[in-house]
Order: structure tokens, then C-alpha cells, then sequence
């Protein structure tokens, strides 16, 4: 195996593996217990004194049997979003920041190795390891839902999969651009952090939706990861030429 | 052939919107097959010269050959370099073994034979992990990942730092042996001018991001003169030389180069020479330092 690959898993190995945990512990825990404490809140939320609920989230309450609303927007419009992004800038702020605060950049650095390998070594390995812990922890569900007499649309399960896979990628590309801008960890992380959550804010204007990192989750397929390919694309040319002209 | 070659280097950096010169038209040329005693005091602008060697920095301006190629930050040209630089941190989750291995693994090459000798005078414990070794030991270390890939130049950045005097005497002569059987090139950055002198051949002497001094040490110290002289016609019109008796007209003179010249210089004052010897390393470089002698462009012997 490629010396560099090699260095790369195992820096990383033990952070994929208690994300790889954690996600797969709460794709258990969502289905199918998440879900029939949501079915059995649905009578009692009908039920309130004074009437119950009104209008929208009265609406809201006959989808609160259904499991595929439920996997949708509580799996991945909720917890694998959030910890997607999460894990996103957690695995890729470290890759060069991390080089330059341990100082282990000048060894690095100095050996006869272009910094175009050392980046896409590391980009490769970051993203498959945040990418599958995803993509196994997502397709637990598909699992854990035939104990429940429900069955879960594919079509539109696989749909919003890809997306979040691909929206992934573009978080882990602009995380690892602050990670060779910035050389501190922990400011990086943070700063990549309040950019993120800055486009969301921004796209709750209309007309600029598609900046927005909860577009790329939950927007239109074919605009949301063809904007997700673009963004990652954009966002690692970009980290490549910054590193090319970084001094250590 | 040079195996480096340096020409009016610049480099300066920004430190709170001011501009620093580390580097101020630096020049100097190192011959292939030598130890080249790279010195200066503290802030010369050595590390930064090794880091633009390196490709860790860019310069500014001015050009710079390795092997005779300006692309010199290319893998196949570091492909030849060993590096030891003067602080830095090594994969500490790794073991010695392994940081071996994936320095070799890069290099696509491991002198098995020379970390066998390095391991007979050092002993270091390589199944241990990184972390829990001393400051000498990484510096060791540093030297076994640098000499291990059969370099054709090696850039010693202060490389006997940290290093106990046993160790230390050790390190210079495997150093000198490694150098005479495979005929490597040796950079060798270093404020201790003893080390310097014990292990290097030539001297590269900077000081403000400029060459002071460059030239074998053996005609350095040839082409320098230190002499005590009494003259009839006082007083003596000698640049540098210091009046140490006014009632017998005693004088000291230290140059770091042309000693023939002032030798003849003096006879022709009608002066008498009392005492004359060559400098040593150590006064060379306080001399040209201190500028008593050193030009601005610097002086090659």
C-alpha cells in the first residue's frame, strides 16, 4: 500500500471508526424506536386539552405515521445532516492544519513528494472516510424498517442518499480549503463552521437558495448535486493552488 | 559540478505589516563531493536559505541550481537530499522502525548497512514509539531518516542540537566517514564554529541575509594573518590595525584575507614584524563579522 495512504488511514482510522459509531447507533435508535415513539405521539398531540393543535402542525400529525416522512425528515433532514457537516469539518480541518501545528509539515514537506499527492492522498482518504460511515450507517435503515409494516420508498431513499453523499463531499472540500488557509486547528474548524452555517443564512433569501449547504441536503436533485460537484471541484482546485504557493 | 548554487538570494517576510530582509542578495556556490560549513550568527538568514533550497520557502529573488537545475524544488531533485533540519516534529504516534519505513517508503530507497552503523554507535531504541523519545534522540533520528535514502546531498540544519558530547563526537565522525565512502555533498548550518571546522572543508560565512566569507578553510586560514609590529614612522596608515603601546609603537593587525599583501605592505613602511600566525576558524569568523575585514559583497579565498 502507498506509504502516504497508509500514514493517512491511520491518523484517521480511529476518528472514522467512533463516527462510523456513532452514526450507525443513531440510525438504530431512529428506526425502529425513534419512529414509534413518533407514532405514539400522534394521538396524544391530537388529543390536548383546549382542542389540540391548529392548522399546519394539525396537518403535520397523519404524517406522523408515516415512515418514510419520517425517515426523510428526521434522518436526513436532521441527524445525518447535522452530523455530516459535523464530521465533515472535524475529519478534514486537521489534514494540513494539522501538518503545520504539529510542525510535522517540514518533514512532510521536505521528502520527494509533490504537494499535489500529498493533497489528493489526503482529500481521498478524508472523504471516504466520512462519506462511507454514511453511506453504511444510511443503508442500516432500509434494514432496521422490516420490523415495521411500512415499507420505505427507494426511489426517493437513494435520491436523497447520493445527495447527502455528494453535499458531504462539498462540506469536506471547503472544510479542507480552511485547513490549508488557516493553521490552527481548532480556528479553522470553527471558522469553516460559522462559513457553513453563514450560507444557510443566506440562502433563506430566495435567490440565493442554491449558496446555501442545507440546498445541497434537501434542495432539488439534479440542481442540488450538480451544485455539489461543482463546489467540491472548485473548492480542492482552490486548495491545490493555495497549497502550491504555501510556505512552511 | 556545484551541487548548490546560489545567486543573489532575496527573501523577506512580513512581521506586523513591516517588511523583514532575511535574505539580502545572498550568494554562494558549493562544489560536489565537499562539507560546506554553513555559519552565521543567529538570524544570518541560514534556515531561511535551507527552507528555499527545500522548496519549503520561495524566494523573492535571485536564482537558485541544485545539481546544476534551477528547478530545484522538483521530487527528482529532493529525490537526492537528505534533510536534518534544526527543529521539527516527527510523527509521534509512529515508531523509529516505522518512520523509517515510511521515509524509505517515499524515497524508494534504505541503506540497511548504514543504519546498522548508526546503530552500533547509537543504540537508539527504534521499536519505541516517537513520543517518548528526548530531544537527542529525534535529532538522532532525524540524521538516521536523512543519511538512510543514499543521499547525494545532505542539509544539516544544526544538526548536533540536543545531542549529549559523547553523541556528539560520535555523530561528527560517522558524519566525516559517511561523507569519504559514498562522496556526498554535506551543507552543514551550524553556529558552533569547533563542530564546523572539525568536520567541514569549506566555509559559506553569512551574516544579514548576506555572504561575508566563502572559501576552502585551509586557504582561509592561509590567506589570514594576525601580526604584532612596531614602526618607525608613526603613525601607520594600515586600515584596521590597533595601537597597543604608543610609547613603542606597537600595533596588532588581524585580516581575513590578502595576509602576502599586508605582509609587504608593512615591510614597505619600514615596520617590524614581532609576531605572525594564520587566524583561526573561530577569529576568521569573528573578524569577518565584525566587519574589520569583510567586504559588502563578501570574499571568496
Amino acid at each position: 500500500m502507498d506509504a502516504l495512504l497508509k500514514k493517512e488511514l491511520k491518523e484517521n482510522f480511529l476518528k472514522f471508526v467512533v463516527e462510523f459509531a456513532i452514526l450507525v447507533a443513531v440510525a438504530v435508535f431512529l428506526v425502529p424506536y425513534g419512529f414509534r415513539m413518533m407514532k405514539n405521539l400522534a394521538p396524544l398531540l391530537s388529543n390536548l386539552p383546549g382542542g389540540g393543535l391548529n392548522g399546519e402542525a394539525k396537518a403535520l400529525l397523519p404524517k406522523l405515521n408515516d415512515l418514510n416522512f419520517f425517515v426523510v425528515s428526521q434522518w436526513f433532514g436532521k441527524n445525518l445532516f447535522e452530523f455530516a457537516i459535523f464530521f465533515g469539518v472535524i475529519n478534514s480541518i486537521g489534514a494540513v492544519a494539522g501538518e503545520t501545528e504539529r510542525k510535522t509539515a517540514i518533514f512532510l514537506f521536505s521528502r520527494p513528494v509533490s504537494r499535489a499527492r500529498v493533497l489528493f492522498v489526503k482529500y481521498a482518504v478524508i472523504l471516504l472516510g466520512t462519506l462511507i460511515p454514511i453511506l453504511i450507517s444510511t443503508y442500516t435503515i432500509p434494514l432496521l424498517a422490516r420490523s415495521i409494516p411500512q415499507k420505505i420508498n427507494m426511489a426517493v431513499f437513494n435520491r436523497l442518499a447520493v445527495q447527502s453523499l455528494l453535499a458531504t463531499a462539498a462540506v469536506v472540500s471547503v472544510s479542507f480549503l480552511f485547513s490549508v488557509v488557516i493553521n490552527d486547528r481548532v480556528k479553522g474548524g470553527l471558522i469553516a463552521l460559522i462559513a457553513l452555517i453563514a450560507t444557510v443564512l443566506i440562502g433563506k433569501v430566495s435567490a440565493l437558495k442554491w449558496v446555501s449547504v442545507m440546498y445541497l441536503y434537501l434542495g432539488k436533485f439534479l440542481p442540488a448535486i450538480s451544485l455539489s460537484i461543482v463546489y467540491s471541484l472548485i473548492f480542492v482546485l482552490l486548495s491545490l493552488v493555495l497549497l502550491l504557493r504555501k510556505e512552511f | 559540478m556545484n551541487a548548490i548554487e546560489v545567486l543573489r538570494l532575496s527573501k523577506s517576510y512580513k512581521d506586523r505589516h513591516k517588511s523583514v530582509k532575511a535574505l539580502n542578495g545572498l550568494s554562494f556556490v558549493l562544489e560536489k563531493g565537499h562539507i560546506g560549513g554553513f555559519v552565521g550568527p543567529n538570524g544570518a538568514g541560514k534556515t531561511t536559505t535551507i527552507k528555499i533550497l527545500l522548496g519549503l520557502l520561495f524566494k523573492d529573488e535571485g536564482s537558485v541550481k541544485l545539481f546544476g537545475t534551477s528547478n530545484y524544488d522538483a521530487v527528482s531533485v529532493r529525490k537526492k537530499i537528505g534533510f536534518v533540519p534544526e527543529e521539527f516534529s516527527l510523527y509521534e504516534y509512529m515508531s523509529g522502525e516505522e518512520l523509517l519505513s515510511f521515509n524509505a517508503s517515499i524515497y524508494r530507497a534504505f541503506d540497511t548497512r548504514t543504519i546498522a552503523e548508526l546503530q552500533r554507535l547509537f543504540s537508539l531504541p527504534l521499536n519505541r514509539k516517537i513520543s517518548s523519545y528526548s530531544k537527542g534522540m529525534k535529532k538522532l533520528l532525524s540524521l538516521y531518516l536523512a543519511v538512510s535514502v543514499n543521499p547525494e546531498l545532505l542539509i544539516l540544519d544544526e544538526p548536533t542540537d540536543g545531542l549529549d558530547p559523547i553523541f556528539r563526537d560520535r555523530f561528527l565522525s560517522f558524519l566525516v566517514n559517511f561523507v569519504s565512502e559514498h562522496g556526498t555533498t554535506v551543507l552543514f548550518s551550524s553556529h558552533i564554529l569547533s563542530e564546523v571546522e572539525k568536520v567541514a572543508d569549506y566555509a559559506i560565512l553569512i551574516n544579514k541575509g548576506k555572504l561575508v566569507l566563502q572559501g576552502d578553510i585551509d586557504s582561509l586560514k592561509e590567506n589570514s594573518l594576525f601580526v604584532t609590529f612596531t614602526c618607525k614612522n608613526a603613525p601607520v596608515k594600515v586600515p584596521g590595525a590597533e595601537l597597543l603601546n604608543k610609547e613603542k609603537m606597537l600595533y596588532a593587525l588581524s585580516v581575513v584575507s590578502g595576509a602576502e599583501e599586508v605582509l609587504e605592505r608593512l615591510k614597505s613602511l619600514g615596520c617590524t614584524i614581532l609576531e605572525k600566525r594564520a587566524l583561526s576558524f573561530e577569529e576568521i569568523f569573528m573578524n569577518a563579522i565584525n566587519g574589520e575585514t569583510g567586504g559588502e559583497n563578501g570574499r571568496t579565498a
